[in-house]
């Protein structure tokens, strides 16, 4: 649209090659492979494996189970969330703490939380829904925190001068206007736990079956045809329950300019108000780590002896499978950086049919469960050209495919919320197009982009459904090593998961507060320039 | 360093916002583009800079046509509406941008930056934060950036557009102090009328995409071209009234002097009438108010309301409700005939912010 200032389509269009054969070959085949082995294994359209899903009982329990702990783990996050929401939006002594507990709670792997409420609770519904819980609280607080910390209270004062009691204008104005963020945000919560894998292997027994550890054993069992109909049952709930979160409104998260937040007035309320988050979130991770240094009723540095222990139920020792998680976890983020970066400055531009084409096939991993993108792979990079599976890039690959939708999302609103008469004005203060894209974007991205790639990061150490499918007993990725150590008996083993869990927490932990950090820095230096 | 703008027309999202604009500006010329905001000011400045294409027309410079000239080689300075200063960078590296895109480095920069900055009266402020900026001095460092590009032509977006009234009564005489001493042709675009008056030496007024008029501002002002320009440079509303022999019939009395016989649409503007033992008017106070440094006092007929006021300018009031004598020059009157007053449309309010 404008004339000079505008970086060109060309660019863009160059930009969206790699994420392009990126999004055909990593995620749009395995999953189209996948439907063709469970729906047409001869060619032909079959339906028989969707048929056989349905009559079974076993089938429509797990089915119903999913529903069941997603929908529990939603209510008991709403229930927890939204007082620390309200508390989160508001300005007193400690809420940056708090805000920083709920970002770490949420990119913690999931084996970790699993095996932190496992180290006081049996597997079961109560912990699977506790644990998810323990997650979610962060996406609610941080959804309708973000609404409320927006909402203008003299709105409220209105409708009380207008005759509303103080709760009647609370229902009537803050709660309706907060409406659209609390569905956002409790549909979100609903399809996290719905497609919840690690958590339920970690936290699950007979009992707890759902359609995504179904689908892992019927993958790991060769039930090809099962995993399918499975998988698309799946992909059926999650395309409503995205419809209608898309019908309930798109809430804007990230806020560009959050106002100046209005100052909480009671500290006793937001105590409160906070304190069955901080709980939910703090006491199992607590419980780890007091169970860790004191496993037998006495502090002991046992649980570091175990990390590097030749006598655990692994092929290696528990330290290697942080080595072999950390070498992943940069190839994962170099090429969810790559991708996501290029993806998001192509999709950045006008938005075409094909930019759209692009980001929609970009974004399946966030639906279709990382469990289901590992089968994908198994069936798909088995033989030529791209036999992959025997190769340990295919783990992570999987990693990279699941962690460039966060880059993408954390990049892709900062370019579009640049405004762009900033470039102009570096067009007739004498840059060139690219010039000015390079002096203005660049930078202006340069933070999301180290929170994408951090989080990317995070993802990758944490990644275990795809993983669970992929990775190779000689080289386990430290999810996948606490996983198999809870697996077996003995104390040693178990001391060893929670070594483990505590090492892998704590470095996911490190690297997302300081790529935060980091692009904080970024922004510094850049203003010296 | 002549800037001719000819026949310029320009489409967006298509509808036309401005329509075959002819315009020049001379060197060291200041032309103020008033216009209610949705005019296509906006658009004609962009135009001008490069940041728009034109979908008919061209614009020249020194006799050179732009058309090919990409907007960052063109060398006009622009200060663009809410500025757009780069917030991720301090004073000194906004107002030093363009010399750094030129590969002007190190201490020449930091020179030449500290002397604009210093002449703009922000000494010490490179390492200040956009953020941390009043209106005023935003204001400042915008005029700072765009001077260190050493412009051929200043063109301004609304100027004092995001100040309040009291800044910009102060700013705009600084501003003009200020393109005076550049020697360079501006032109200024502007909803605002006093600051039109005030910043120009030739206002264009601009009405949904075509130039309505031009002149100087005392002429804009003193002789609108129609009801609407009337009403837009901010005289009181127009009322109807009849031309006859004696005169013409207005709603509070007749005006004597000779208007071709028919229907007419009149402005009695502020500067027509006075308060005079002579005035042949009798009129009662209806409400007096306070208004720049004076007081307009609103009167109306004794004898039953017209219900439109007549607005009259007074350093003195008389007491509301007191009767008074008015005094008319019909020499200052505005009448158009209502043939004339169809044919420039809708006569309504024009939109203003």
């Amino acid at each position: 649209m404008n004339a000079g200032a505008e970086v060109s389509g060309r660019a863009r269009r160059l930009a969206a090659l790699l994420p392009a054969l990126f999004a055909l070959v990593m995620v749009a085949w395995p999953l189209a492979a996948i439907l063709r082995r469970g729906f047409a294994p001869e060619g032909s359209l079959a339906l028989d494996a969707l048929e056989d899903l349905f009559r079974s009982s076993r089938s429509r329990r797990v089915i119903a189970f999913t529903v069941e702990q997603a929908a529990l783990s939603t209510g008991l996050t709403l229930l927890v969330g939204l007082p620390a929401a309200w508390a989160t939006s508001r300005r007193w002594r400690g809420a940056a703490v708090v805000r920083a507990l709920f970002t770490v709670s949420f990119v913690l792997p999931t084996v970790v939380m699993g095996i932190a409420v496992r180290s006081f609770l049996d597997r079961g519904l109560l912990a699977i829904v506790l644990a998810h819980a323990a997650f979610n609280v962060a996406v609610v607080a941080r959804i309708v925190g973000a609404a409320w910390a927006q909402l203008d209270p003299t709105e409220e004062d209105a409708a009380q001068t207008l005759g509303a009691s103080p709760p009647r204008a609370f229902l009537d104005v803050t709660a309706a206007r907060l409406a659209p963020s609390i569905a956002a945000a409790a549909l979100i919560t609903f399809l996290f736990s719905f497609t919840s894998f690690g958590v339920i292997a970690v936290l699950g027994d007979a009992r707890t079956a759902t359609i995504e550890i179904e689908i892992w054993r019927s993958a790991r069992t060769l039930a090809l045809d099962r995993a399918a109909a499975l998988t698309l049952v799946q992909l059926v709930v999650v395309v409503v329950v995205l419809w209608l979160a898309s019908w309930a409104g798109r809430p804007n998260v990230e806020v560009a300019r959050v106002p100046q937040a209005l100052r909480a007035r009671s500290p006793l309320l937001v105590a409160a108000a906070v304190a069955p988050a901080v709980a939910i979130v703090g006491l199992p991770l607590a419980v780890l780590f007091f169970s860790a240094l004191r496993p037998r009723g006495s502090f002991s540095l046992a649980a570091a002896r175990a990390l590097v222990s030749d006598d655990t139920a692994l092929a290696v020792r528990p330290i290697e499978a942080l080595g072999t998680s950390l070498r992943f976890c940069a190839v994962a983020t170099v090429v969810a950086g790559v991708v996501g970066g290029l993806a998001a400055f192509a999709l950045a531009g006008r938005r075409t049919r094909s930019r759209r084409g692009l980001d929609a096939v970009l974004m399946l991993p966030l639906g279709v469960s990382a469990v289901t993108l590992g089968y994908g792979y198994l069936i798909t990079f088995d033989e030529p050209p791209l036999e992959l599976r025997a190769h340990w890039w295919i783990v992570p690959l999987a990693h990279a495919a699941v962690a460039v939708p966060f880059v993408v999302r954390a990049v892709l609103p900062a370019l579009r919320s640049i405004d762009p008469r900033w470039r102009e004005a570096a067009g007739t203060l004498g840059a060139a197009p690219s010039r000015a894209w390079r002096d203005v974007d660049l930078p202006l991205a340069a933070r999301s982009f180290s929170v994408g790639v951090g989080f990317a990061a995070a993802i990758s150490l944490g990644e275990f459904g795809a993983t669970a499918l992929l990775a190779r007993e000689g080289t386990p990725t430290a999810p996948f090593a606490i996983a198999r150590l809870l697996g077996q008996p003995g104390d040693r083993n178990v001391l060893g998961a929670r070594a483990l869990a505590i090492a892998l927490g704590a470095l996911t932990t490190v690297i997302v507060l300081l790529t935060e950090r980091g692009g904080g820095w970024a922004n510094v230096r850049d203003r010296r320039a | 360093m002549t800037l001719r703008v000819e026949r310029v027309t320009v489409v967006r999202g298509g509808s036309t916002v401005c329509a075959g604009i002819d315009l020049v500006v001379a060197p060291g010329e200041t032309v103020v583009v008033l216009g209610p905001s949705g005019s296509g000011k906006t658009s004609l400045l962009r135009a001008i800079a490069g940041l728009e294409p034109l979908a008919a027309g061209r614009v020249t410079f020194d006799g050179i046509d732009l058309a090919r000239q990409p907007p960052h080689l063109r060398h006009f300075g622009v200060v663009f509406q809410d500025l757009a200063l780069f917030p991720h960078r301090d004073v000194g590296a906004n107002v030093g941008y363009a010399l750094r895109v030129r590969g002007i480095d190190g201490a020449e920069r930091d020179d030449r930056v500290q002397v604009l900055l210093q002449q703009m009266g922000l000494a010490g402020f490179a390492r200040r934060s956009i953020n941390s900026l009043s209106g005023g001095e935003r204001q400042r460092v915008a005029l700072a950036r765009t001077l260190a590009s050493d412009p051929r032509l200043l063109l301004f977006d609304e100027p004092l557009g995001a100040l309040d009234r009291r800044l910009r009564d102060r700013l705009v005489a600084d501003l003009r102090a200020l393109i005076g001493a550049t020697g360079l042709p501006a032109i200024v675009v502007t909803h605002d009328q006093d600051e039109a008056f005030a910043l120009a030496d030739r206002v264009v007024l601009l009405r949904d995409g075509r130039i309505i008029q031009e002149g100087s501002p005392s002429v804009v002002w003193s002789a609108p071209r129609d009801e609407w320009v009337s009403d837009f440079v901010g005289n009181p509303p127009a009322v109807d009234a009849r031309a006859s022999d004696a005169g013409l019939a207005t709603p509070w009395g007749t005006i004597v002097g000779r208007w071709p016989a028919g229907g007419y649409r009149v402005v009695v503007p502020l500067r027509a009438v006075s308060f005079s033992p002579e005035g042949s008017w009798v009129a009662r106070v209806t409400c007096v108010r306070p208004e720049r440094g004076g007081f307009v006092v609103e009167v109306d007929r004794t004898d039953r309301g017209s219900g439109v006021p007549l607005l009259v300018r007074a350093d003195d009031p008389p007491a509301t409700g007191s009767e008074v004598r008015v005094a008319v020059r019909p020499d200052r009157v505005l009448a158009w005939p209502v043939s004339s007053v169809e044919a420039a449309a809708d006569p309504g309010a024009p939109g203003r912010r």
